[in-house]
């Protein structure tokens, strides 16, 4: 191995042109596409329209037993970098954000280690709202992989990360040296769109930037900040009577 | 919950890129009982695996080991399904004969085409082992039409993956398992070498594919599956110790086949039963994220967290491989274009193969019913 041979991040990757199994199920024709020699095969025919009447089809509409939560705010959820934003901002990944809410939620008997996808409208995002000629993002329709469920109470959430950010844009030209990550306004708008599912985000340390703590340090305390959002959104699930 | 049992670790070749520091353990009819008996003791569907070493060096350890497993599963244990990893140089018909009566699963190891397989996969006196083999995987075929071949692509040998794979599939094989040989001394060069490789077997994909020939090329299939499959993917990753357990020679437990030999690694005895503490410890400590991989945007899609081939490659588990690395990265946007491709030309194999959960069932009624005798 070549001493220099480094580990290197991809920073941005496209949406691959073909869809995941929970897209193209919602679009039942898909598996009528059989290969030719299996025309001639009667019996291939009728096992797979079995197949295809024993409902494959995991992505589900969105019901609206409960009322839709709002987002509970702790922590700025923004953030940019590059020009003049020097310091990159702290962010907590998918994987430890969902760490931190499921253990939280289980405190409370809420068990998000299940998994669902909804198909539904979702607000699209830009990394240049702050640019006063760029318009506003409108949505993508499609399905969202929630980032956890819990079966019982037939509750989702999703937890908004700066990769999220990126995902969503249906624009993705550079357009300015500076990237912003409105990741607080996107889970809010994210919430508007979806019942049933809790939508926590990146507290994100930027804006309160303080030198005097270290990466860690900061991460620790957005942990204690999106522990809030969760703790919170369990009130507010007593509340309503759900648990 | 599968227990790969290394029966030994002796091998009758001297691969140049093996893992294993040879020598001459053998595990006793004891130590097998024992795991077996563990093994029954996880829950259902308990997956044995024999391996080495060349684990045919120890047929009869083999056909023992079974027949106590059916034994137990007689009594409501189980059930058991079973597997041999093997250099093939030993098959033969009386064994082909014995796994097709008791449902052993061969995975056969070959590299391809001769001048890349005979480069590495050697006797001890440095002469390939490449003649040895092709009379014996047709053998092989004959009995277990479905038998996976894994093949290594090392940086000496990667200017032939193309032509190994060609040559594999001609000789019938059709679960075709490609790995790179991370360990090994990539360099530049090699790695651009290895990126027009996978270029040429996306053509290589697709035309099979459009012609609708059924098969399986594994670095195509994992990396289109974990978009397509994305959820099942991230819960099926390296869950080191949690899935399956490496029972050395002697007894001891290890969290997977690399780790085998090393005290710092082991996670209990067959005898005594698995450390939980030990086992759990080394499972979150190889579900910490890495940096800088937190930030990659690939990541949920890439093979960073299988800590069996970063302790190969880093001598660290929790040091993910450059190699690794830079594998992903070149192969992940070509299975992506290729996957692209035959979606938007609605190519019925590719959308049966990756879509139909019903494929496998689909596919073997066919073979069945209309090709095999």
């Amino acid at each position: 191995m070549d001493k220099e041979m480094e580990l290197v991040a991809v920073k941005t990757y496209g949406k691959p042109e073909y869809p995941f199994k929970e897209e193209a199920m919602c679009s039942p024709d898909l598996l009528k596409a059989l290969p030719k020699r299996w025309h001639a095969k009667p019996i291939l025919c009728i096992l797979l329209a079995f197949t295809a009447a024993s409902g494959l089809c995991a992505c589900s509409e969105i019901q609206r037993p409960y009322a839709a939560a709002p987002i509970f705010e702790h922590g700025s959820g923004r953030g940019s970098f590059g020009c003049v934003s020097v310091a990159a901002p702290v962010f907590l990944s998918e994987e430890e954000a969902a760490q931190v809410i499921r253990e939280e939620a289980l405190l409370q008997g809420v068990d998000f280690s299940g998994s669902k996808s909804i198909c539904g409208e979702f607000p699209a995002t830009s990394l240049y709202s702050f640019l006063e000629e760029e318009p506003d993002p409108g949505t993508w329709r499609g399905t969202l992989e929630l980032d956890g469920y819990d079966e019982a109470l037939g509750i989702g959430f999703e937890y908004v990360s700066k990769q999220d950010v990126i995902d969503w844009q249906k624009d993705d030209t550079a357009k300015a040296s500076v990237e912003g990550y409105d990741i607080k306004g996107t889970a809010e708008r994210l919430a508007d769109a979806v019942d049933n599912v809790a939508v926590f985000y990146d507290p994100t340390a930027a804006e309160d930037f303080d030198s005097s703590m270290s990466r860690d340090e900061l991460k620790e305390q957005m942990k204690e900040q999106l522990r809030e959002q969760v703790r919170d959104f369990l009130t507010w699930l007593a509340g309503e009577g759900i648990i | 919950m599968h227990f790969t049992l290394h029966l030994t670790d002796a091998c009758n070749l001297a691969c140049r890129y093996c893992y294993v520091k040879q020598d001459t353990h053998y595990m006793s009819e004891e130590v097998a009982r024992a795991a077996v008996n563990l093994a029954a003791g996880t829950g259902s569907h308990c997956g044995i695996i024999f391996f080495g070493g060349e684990p045919l060096l120890c047929r009869e350890r083999i056909v023992e080991t079974v027949r106590y497993a059916e034994g137990l599963q007689k009594d409501g244990k189980g059930p058991f399904h079973y597997k041999i990893t093997t250099n093939g140089t030993l098959l033969d018909e009386s064994f082909l004969r014995y796994s097709a009566e008791h449902e052993i699963f061969i995975a056969l190891s070959h590299d391809g085409i001769q001048p890349a397989h005979d480069l590495n996969r050697v006797h001890s006196d440095g002469t390939g082992t490449f003649a040895d083999l092709e009379a014996r995987a047709k053998l092989l075929l004959q009995y277990r039409p479905y038998a996976p071949v894994m093949m290594t692509v090392p940086p000496n040998a990667v200017s032939h993956y193309l032509e190994g794979v060609e040559y594999l599939y001609n000789l019938g094989f059709r679960y075709l398992i490609c790995t790179i040989d991370y360990a090994g001394a990539w360099t530049k060069d090699t790695l651009e070498e290895l990126e027009r490789q996978y270029q040429l077997l996306a053509k290589w994909y697709r035309e099979k594919t459009l012609a609708e020939e059924k098969f399986y090329l594994s670095p195509f299939e994992v990396k289109i599956s974990s978009w397509i499959h994305r959820t099942h993917y991230r819960a099926e990753r390296c869950e080191l110790g949690k899935k399956q357990i490496s029972v050395a020679p002697d007894g001891t437990l290890y969290p997977c086949v690399q780790f085998v030999g090393e005290e710092a690694y082991c996670i209990g005895n067959v005898f005594s039963g698995i450390d939980e503490a030990r086992r759990q410890n080394l499972y979150l400590l190889n579900e910490e994220e890495r940096e800088p991989c937190s930030g990659c945007a690939i990541r949920d899609r890439c093979n960073h967290h299988c800590a069996c081939l970063n302790k190969q490659a880093t001598g660290s588990f929790q040091t993910v491989s450059p190699v690794l690395c830079a594998h992903e990265r070149i192969l992940t946007p070509i299975a992506d274009r290729l996957a692209e491709k035959l979606y938007k030309k609605r190519a019925a194999m590719f959308i049966q193969k990756q879509y139909n959960d019903m494929f496998p069932l689909l596919s073997l009624a066919e073979d069945k019913l209309f090709y095999q005798k």
